[in-house]
């Protein structure tokens, strides 16, 4: 196995990522914070996903793919040389004994990740080796979307956006041959960089300390241990939807475009990953414009143009080369009241089997849901706490309409496919907590403090408040 | 203007934050635990074990049928899978077999019309493709095999 080429490739995703960041004045050419590398590496696999797959659909192949990446990145970089370092990216404050803590327990388990993922044991899901590892064979062998006999629309799933068999192929072209015990480690590599990712992200909105024990809280979710390494599709889509949300949340506030473009990236990296990306998308972007999160037209065109554009580049696709939609799902059958009317049974099976898998057995993915929605319902005149409450409503009522437009037996759906269902939802739920429980701005985390003992101290008193906060009204 | 909580909602708030860390420190001992018994096992079974994992746990019994079929069929071919029930009584996990072989042959194409190549679970050669050129058996009950004149 040539793991060289496994390391070049993720140096392919830090640096077009890198540079992509450096292009929006996010970072510097010379990252001053190391938690600024991993956001790179996510940022540049998302960004090389979405390329591989727009050079597949205009029929190109992953080495096209590659130098494209590899070309957009270098013209990045030159067009933001002398660009100034974003105001966003700074040296974090060196952690308290929490901190340490935390990041030590983190640490542990991301080291366990690459472990596991370096001698994975070969429990590959039946989707990994049915379709995602064939489709990705395909793409390696065959030069790209083959539509003939035994080519990647003759696999199952044929409708399926090709973004994570592109990556899967890219793998493969760069260690040299189609071995299939690379991926758990190459997306093992890209679980670690997305934990230290949301805390690069999280630090800079809520400290360094309380970001490292989201972190180490993350890492030990098993809602998403349960995807590490897996290579399923569901890992990137939690990776993709999770880091979208939390752009959002965080940049947002700062009513700054190009954190909205960065957020559209992984939006738009979403939305060719899975089917349910696109629904995961558009509820991202309906509720940042309904929790005024995102105004303006330019800010809405850019975060819904990237998914939008996505979208329509694959379905056209799929049009041009006769390639059959899935029967099972329709999601045209949601405008037919009639049909939704004799399904109803589909509905109520999806939500009971939701709730009666997720609340009474699995509560690692329904508890971080259920915490966010208690803090987020407690600060509904909170432009973010809203923005979370309507992401989490919308991406349940939206697999509540996927089953219900489903015509597989909604129990057997729900029973084989419920943890992954679940699982961007608990993971961005878990990174979201943070946010929705701390003030934007730091020091009004200590004025609660300090107002909370004074009341306790002499009832009815409470210190003068500082005014109005122009970022956060509440 | 920006209003501090009330000590009731504060305390909510972090009561309910203590919950959620408390429930996943909880499982770090046993999460931890796991993932170092996956890296474990991984590590001490050979390369060929790890790659048939999958097959075997989708309950297939005769495990060496693909590197053996993939090195009778050569990689630029096409091939057809042939199956009967009668393949049960020697491969009951013939279910699992059949997508597994697509997946393990690679970049050989399967195809669902007649070719040169039959990877045949429990089928009569003789009935299947008379006077084939070649019927190499790669287990019991399962045969490769090459059709004449093509």
């Amino acid at each position: 196995v040539s793991y060289a080429g496994l390391l070049g490739l993720s140096a392919l995703y830090g640096l077009v990522g890198l540079s992509f960041l450096r292009l929006l004045g996010l970072t510097s050419a010379r990252p001053a914070s190391w938690l600024d590398l991993p956001l790179s590496i996510v940022t540049g696999w998302a960004l090389t996903g979405v390329v591989l797959s727009l050079v597949l659909i205009a029929g190109g192949d992953i080495a096209a793919g590659l130098v494209t990446a590899g070309a957009l990145a270098g013209v990045a970089s030159i067009i933001s040389w002398r660009k100034p370092m974003g105001a966003w990216s700074f040296l974090p404050a060196r952690p308290s004994r929490v901190g340490w803590v935390a990041g030590a327990v983190m640490g542990g388990f991301l080291t366990l990740f690459v472990l596991r993922g370096l001698w994975w044991p070969g429990n590959f899901h039946p989707d990994v080796w049915s379709f995602w590892i064939p489709k990705a064979k395909a793409i390696y062998y065959f030069g790209g979307l083959d539509t003939g006999l035994g080519g990647f629309t003759d696999q199952v799933h044929p409708d399926y956006p090709p973004m994570v068999p592109a990556i899967d192929a890219a793998v493969f072209t760069v260690t040299g041959h189609s071995d299939p015990l690379v991926l758990p480690l190459h997306y093992s590599l890209l679980d670690v960089a997305f934990v230290l990712a949301v805390v690069s992200i999280l630090q800079r909105r809520v400290g360094l300390d309380v970001a490292l024990v989201s972190g180490a809280v993350l890492a030990a979710l098993p809602g998403f241990i349960v995807l590490v390494g897996s290579a399923l599709g569901d890992e990137s889509l939690v990776v993709a939807a999770t880091l979208a949300v939390l752009v959002v949340c965080t940049g947002a506030e700062t009513r700054e475009s190009r954190f909205i473009l960065l957020a559209a990236v992984f939006l738009g990296a979403a939305t060719l990953v899975k089917n349910e990306g696109a629904m995961l998308s558009l509820a991202v972007v309906l509720a940042a414009v309904i929790s005024r999160l995102v105004r303006g037209q330019r800010q809405i065109a850019a975060l819904a143009g990237a998914p939008a554009a996505a979208f329509i580049l694959w379905r056209g696709w799929i049009r041009a080369n006769h390639v059959p939609l899935n029967p099972d799902l329709r999601l045209g059958r949601l405008l037919h009241p009639l049909w939704l009317v004799h399904h109803t049974h589909h509905l109520r099976s999806g939500i009971g089997g939701l709730l009666h898998q997720s609340v009474g057995m699995q509560w690692a993915f329904v508890l971080p849901v259920l915490i966010l929605v208690a803090l987020s319902a407690g600060r509904r005149s909170n432009e973010t706490s809203r923005f979370s409450l309507l992401v989490i409503g919308f991406w349940l009522l939206g697999y509540a309409a996927i089953y219900w437009v489903s015509i597989d037996a909604p129990w057997t759906a729900v029973a084989y496919n419920v943890q992954r269902v679940y699982s961007p939802i608990a993971v961005t739920a878990a990174a979201l907590v943070p946010i929705v429980l701390l003030p934007a701005n730091p020091s009004d985390a200590a004025e609660d403090w300090r107002s909370i003992m004074a009341k306790i101290r002499r009832p009815g008193s409470a210190p003068a408040s500082r005014g109005p906060e122009p970022h956060q009204a509440q | 203007m920006r209003q501090a909580p009330t000590f009731v909602v504060w305390l909510a708030r972090w009561l309910l934050v203590a919950v959620f860390v408390g429930a996943v420190v909880v499982q770090i001992p046993r999460e931890a635990r796991d993932l170092f018994d996956a890296a474990r096992n991984g590590q001490s079974e050979s390369r060929t074990q790890r790659l048939l994992y999958s097959a075997e746990v989708g309950g297939v019994r005769q495990l060496d049928v693909f590197d053996k079929a993939a090195a009778l069929i050569p990689e630029r071919s096409s091939y057809s899978v042939a199956w009967s029930p009668a393949a049960y009584a020697t491969e009951p996990g013939v279910n699992t077999a059949v997508p597994f072989a697509q997946y393990w042959l690679l970049p050989r194409r399967r195809v669902d019309r007649s070719v040169a190549w039959i990877l045949d679970w429990g089928m009569d050669p003789a009935s299947l493709a008379p006077g084939a050129r070649r019927v190499v058996p790669v287990g019991s009950h399962v045969w490769v095999i090459e059709r004449s004149g093509t």
